[in-house]
């Protein structure tokens, strides 16, 4: 799996995963992404849509993420992932802790909000 | 119609899982799996394969865990065999709806996510041996090869 970063207007940072979050996966990009978690960056957008699969190994470092952030008084949100993948996102009801989104505009704007 | 069966033995590794996606793909593959059938049977396998092998081995020790994979003419089945402590992964309560991140709790996602994404499921122990059964419906449109 691969991780890469993009600075967008608004202090928003869009992070691109591409490939599988399995256990493999999910390892490979563990010390980057917890750093990024982190890091001083405001506001994380994880963009899901090069993502194609997703196990509970995955959901658990959504989470550890997301619960470093907003410790940290900073914001988190997922946008566009594909429908099998949406579907794990939602029977793990993440979205009530990790807002998804599947459209960037809309994921942005909420993000320059919060 | 004919019935494809794939039977893979892993040992009770989590480094093995890694090749789990490698030999599902190839199943698939063979027996002319649907997309999303195929990605629901790789996370119920490994999240139930995830499960034995973290927890069935308190003793530690190498064993095998056996998969196997079979194509009926309307449903896939899936079923996840192991020699570990009895264990009935159905008996885990199903995770509580939180609202805040600081409650998520992580135990039990792997069996909710199975539950979600299969049709039936079923445990068995016999000769000390745990077996997960698991069964999606195929798609009405997809032809049986």
């Amino acid at each position: 799996m691969q991780l890469d970063t993009i600075t967008l207007d608004g202090g928003i940072t869009r992070v691109n995963l591409t490939g599988r979050m399995d256990i493999p996966g999910t390892a490979a990009i563990e010390i980057k992404f917890s750093a990024l978690a982190s890091g001083p960056q405001p506001r994380l957008l994880v963009d899901l849509s090069q993502v194609s699969f997703l196990a509970s190994i995955g959901l658990r470092a959504l989470f550890a993420n997301a619960r470093t952030i907003k410790q940290r008084g900073r914001r988190m949100a997922l946008v566009n992932p594909e429908p099998m993948v949406a579907k794990v996102l939602e029977t793990s009801a993440v979205e009530t802790l990790i807002p998804v989104f599947q459209d960037l505009d809309a994921a942005c704007e909420a993000l320059r909000h919060s | 119609m004919a019935v494809s069966r794939r039977r893979l033995v892993r040992r009770n590794d989590l480094a093995e899982l890694s090749r789990l996606s490698g030999w599902l793909e190839t199943a698939a593959r063979e027996l002319h799996l649907p997309r999303d059938t195929a990605f629901a049977a790789e996370l119920c396998l490994a999240e139930a394969v995830t499960n034995v092998i973290s927890y069935g081995y308190p003793d530690g020790g190498t064993h095998e865990v056996v998969l196997s994979l079979t194509r009926e003419p309307d449903r896939l089945v899936l079923a996840v065999e192991d020699d570990g402590i009895a264990f009935n992964p159905l008996g885990v309560a199903a995770p509580v709806p939180v609202s805040r991140i600081e409650e998520v709790a992580i135990g039990g996602l792997g069996i909710h996510l199975i539950r979600r994404f299969m049709d039936d499921v079923r445990y068995e122990r016999e000769d000390n041996r745990n077996r997960l059964a698991m069964a999606v419906w195929l798609p009405a449109t997809e032809p049986a090869p």
